[in-house]
């Protein structure tokens, strides 16, 4: 090998080097990038080598064979689904948390307000014509009301505050379809042209990652290189470098909370989702509204239904003290579809309270209270949906929101902890250690200078040769 | 495992935010006392809790009107007492003026006495409490008995719970008692009789109607001693109510309520945890190759 090519092969080097100190460099920029994989310049001897003597052979110095990202696959198909979980268990837990109306300690919840209503029907079994425990018992049975109406509208705004969360939700899916669409478009371009745009790469698994994140949506590789996205049921968000778009719409059979539509990039014509068929927050939000709070608020709605149909049904084989009969306690509910909004007590009795129906008999007297003693034995009576009095049901209904509540928190729980796993195997493998850049840097910044002192020293030879002519 | 910066960083934040989280969680219990602010606390105990608060509402009602209608029996058996004192002195002028030695003057005399007793009668018969006339049954918003002895009120008697669903009777039954509705003998009609006797000087009549006063006195000692059991069954039941009441309060405490001491050595050991963590964290954060590479 001439001296010339020497110093030709030590420039050529040079080139590697400047590159992994650029890949250092680029990699300890992005140390902190979401979604970004490390990636190395990967040196190899230059072939083939010059041929000398009879079984000689002097190298060529070293080529770079490429830039390339840091990416277990293994950890990445386990990835996916683990965003998606722990994002569809925060959302419900989060969501549930800030439910307070069903605390077991709240003043003013229908707990409470049962106790005083039942209380305030003794105090007047005490003494049924006086006006002012007559008015007692219209209070407890409008504070009743009141307790269902306020305990109810608070589940209801809870279920109404996820509407807008899920709409937002769903704006910035379609805006992450439409990015990985366009980033499918570009990466097989440049794919095609025989780069790797590790780059484009990682902002698209950034999107994909957060797409599970907010819809549960899982990547599917083509045969190229693009992905598909599609929901946990299979309909396809993204096919190639098309998105489809989702939307929202009020369920007028669902007391007008929103529900998703999904509108084929194809033109055909748009569907509703299921909640079933979505993950992530904006499937656990679905969850959460139309589950845990929308059993909680039907429950509410039968309850209130069941006892003051109860209540009323006693009441009007009663007689007030002007001998009148048929009189409502509360104000007559036609269905259980939103009996605890619209529960209140009986206008007539409300005005004029001596039409509570205390006596069992038109020809008693003021101080009879037997329909009042049967009235008070209500508390105790079977509600027609459930086959639970009043008490019971209220305790069924905290029951079964505390265990769905408790459930939700102990499985954010574990998914958390299990995304934390997986997460920080992907930053194993991935992610950057300033550290190890440094030492690379250093590493590749000592060749450099060493090849530079080739470049030197061949040229001092070349120097001292030119001499001798 | 390779360890990157970025997972320490973020270790250190999950690990700052749990410690964090149970700092608050025991520093809510301790400063609200409460252990159970959520049903997700507690699914089970927040459900049981609702029995109670439900029971402890019920039992304390039952007490407070178990003692009204204690209070109530309690005025009723003055009452009776007052027309005990009114009977006696009527037996008194019967046995006294039913001696024939007595002249119709002294008669006529003590006949004006006797009809001041009976409107005594009268006037006690119709004692009032909270506003109701406690001797007119179920017709007890109107003068129970008119000045002429006539009973215009019913033999209905009120009943009040002395425990939940368990009723016990609350109001006597004037008609039965003084009137002697059921075969017993009418005290207004007696006084009214002895009256008669004594301005006409009707000294047999006198005698008979001796009788007829000494059974009414019975009849009253009958209605007391009813009057008392009614209160002894009252007051049993408002101790027993109050009794429940405590233990509900003590049920529901130890359900919802936080254990203090527990509850405080929490609190103490998320102190030092999150004090540690920040410790860790700064030793951790501060380490780099960069700072040792000159």
């Amino acid at each position: 090998m001439d001296l010339v090519n020497i110093i030709m092969n030590a420039g050529a080097s040079l080139g590697v080097y400047r590159a992994q100190v650029a890949t250092a460099s680029h990699n300890i920029s992005n140390a902190n990038t979401p979604g970004y994989a490390r990636q190395d310049a990967i040196a190899t001897e230059t072939v083939p080598a010059e041929e000398v003597g009879v079984n000689g052979y002097i190298g060529r110095g070293v080529t770079l064979q490429g830039v390339v990202q840091n990416r277990d696959q293994f950890v990445e198909s386990q990835l996916n689904a683990a965003f998606g979980n722990s994002a569809s268990t925060s959302a419900q837990a989060d969501a549930l948390s800030t439910v307070t109306a069903l605390d077991p300690q709240a003043k003013g919840g229908i707990t409470d307000a049962l106790g005083t209503f039942y209380s305030a029907l003794r105090d007047l079994n005490q003494n049924p014509s006086d006006l002012g425990l007559r008015q007692a018992v219209v209070d407890g049975a409008q504070g009743v009301a009141t307790a269902f109406n306020t305990t109810v509208n608070s589940i209801s705004n809870s279920r109404s505050a996820i509407d807008q969360n899920v709409a937002s939700l769903v704006d910035k899916v379609n805006g992450l379809t439409a990015a990985v669409a366009d980033l499918n478009q570009r990466i097989d371009q440049a794919v095609n042209s025989g780069r790797t745009p590790n780059d484009l790469l990682d902002v698209r698994q950034n999107d994909l990652d957060q797409l599970a994140q907010m819809i549960g949506a899982r990547p599917i590789p083509d045969d190229h290189s693009s992905v598909n996205i599609v929901l946990p049921d299979g309909t396809c968000l993204v096919s190639g470098i098309v998105a489809s778009k989702l939307s929202i719409q009020a369920n007028s059979s669902n007391n007008n909370h929103y529900e998703i539509v999904f509108k084929p990039s194809d033109g055909t014509s748009s569907s509703p989702l299921k909640n079933s068929e979505m993950g992530g927050q904006i499937g656990g939000l679905l969850v959460s509204r139309d589950d845990t709070l929308g059993k909680a608020e039907s429950g509410l709605d039968n309850l209130a239904y069941d006892l003051s149909t109860t209540i009323n049904q006693q009441s009007e084989l009663g007689y007030a003290l002007d001998g009148s009969t048929g009189h409502d306690l509360f104000a007559i509910l036609s269905a259980p579809s939103s009996a605890a909004k619209n529960l209140a007590v009986d206008a007539s009795v409300s005005a004029n309270p001596s039409l509570l129906a205390a006596a069992g008999s038109a020809t008693t007297g003021p101080g009879d209270s037997t329909n009042l003693q049967a009235m008070i034995a209500t508390e105790n009576t079977p509600l027609p949906s459930n086959n639970l009095n009043a008490q019971q049901s209220m305790a069924k209904l905290t029951s079964d929101f505390g265990i769905a509540v408790s459930t939700v928190n102990d499985s954010a729980e574990f998914d958390k902890n299990l995304l934390t796993d997986l997460t920080n195997a992907r930053e194993s493998a991935s992610g950057v250690s300033v550290d190890d850049e440094l030492i690379h840097l250093t590493a590749a910044q000592t060749a450099y200078n060493a090849l530079t002192k080739v470049v030197t020293t061949t040229n001092a030879m070349l120097d001292a040769l030119m001499k001798l002519i | 495992m390779r360890v990157t910066e970025k997972m320490i960083f973020e270790s250190t934040v999950a690990q700052t935010a749990t410690s964090r989280q149970n700092l608050e969680v025991a520093q809510n219990e301790v400063a609200s006392g409460t252990r159970v602010q959520h049903p997700g606390d507690d699914p089970v105990a927040a459900a049981l809790s609702v029995g109670h608060t439900v029971d402890k509402a019920r039992f304390a009602a039952v007490g407070q009107d178990a003692q009204r209608a204690a209070d109530e029996l309690n005025a009723a058996d003055t009452a009776l007492d007052g027309l005990s004192t009114v009977t006696s002195r009527a037996m008194e002028i019967a046995t006294q003026f039913g001696n024939d030695s007595y002249g119709a003057t002294d008669r006529a005399t003590a006949a004006v006495e006797v009809n001041g007793l009976f409107q005594q009668a009268v006037g006690l018969l119709n004692t009032t409490y909270g506003g109701r006339y406690i001797f007119g049954g179920s017709k007890d918003n109107a003068v129970p008995f008119q000045a002429d002895g006539t009973y215009v009120g019913d033999d209905n008697t009120r009943t009040v719970e002395v425990a939940p669903g368990l009723y016990q009777t609350a109001s006597l039954d004037a008609n039965n008692i003084v009137k002697g509705a059921n075969g017993g003998t009418d005290l207004m009609k007696t006084l009214t009789d002895l009256s008669t006797a004594l301005k006409s000087n009707d000294g047999a009549g006198i005698r008979t109607a001796l009788d007829s006063v000494n059974q009414c006195v019975s009849q009253i000692a009958a209605g007391r001693t009813q009057a008392g059991m009614a209160v002894d069954a009252f007051q049993s039941a408002v101790s027993t109510a109050s009794t429940a009441v405590s233990d509900e309060t003590v049920k529901i405490g130890k359900l919802l309520d936080a254990d203090i001491i527990d509850a405080s050595t929490r609190l103490a050991s998320a102190q030092y945890a999150l004090n540690a963590t920040l410790s860790a964290a700064a030793k951790t954060l501060t380490m780099s190759l960069a700072d040792k590479l000159t």
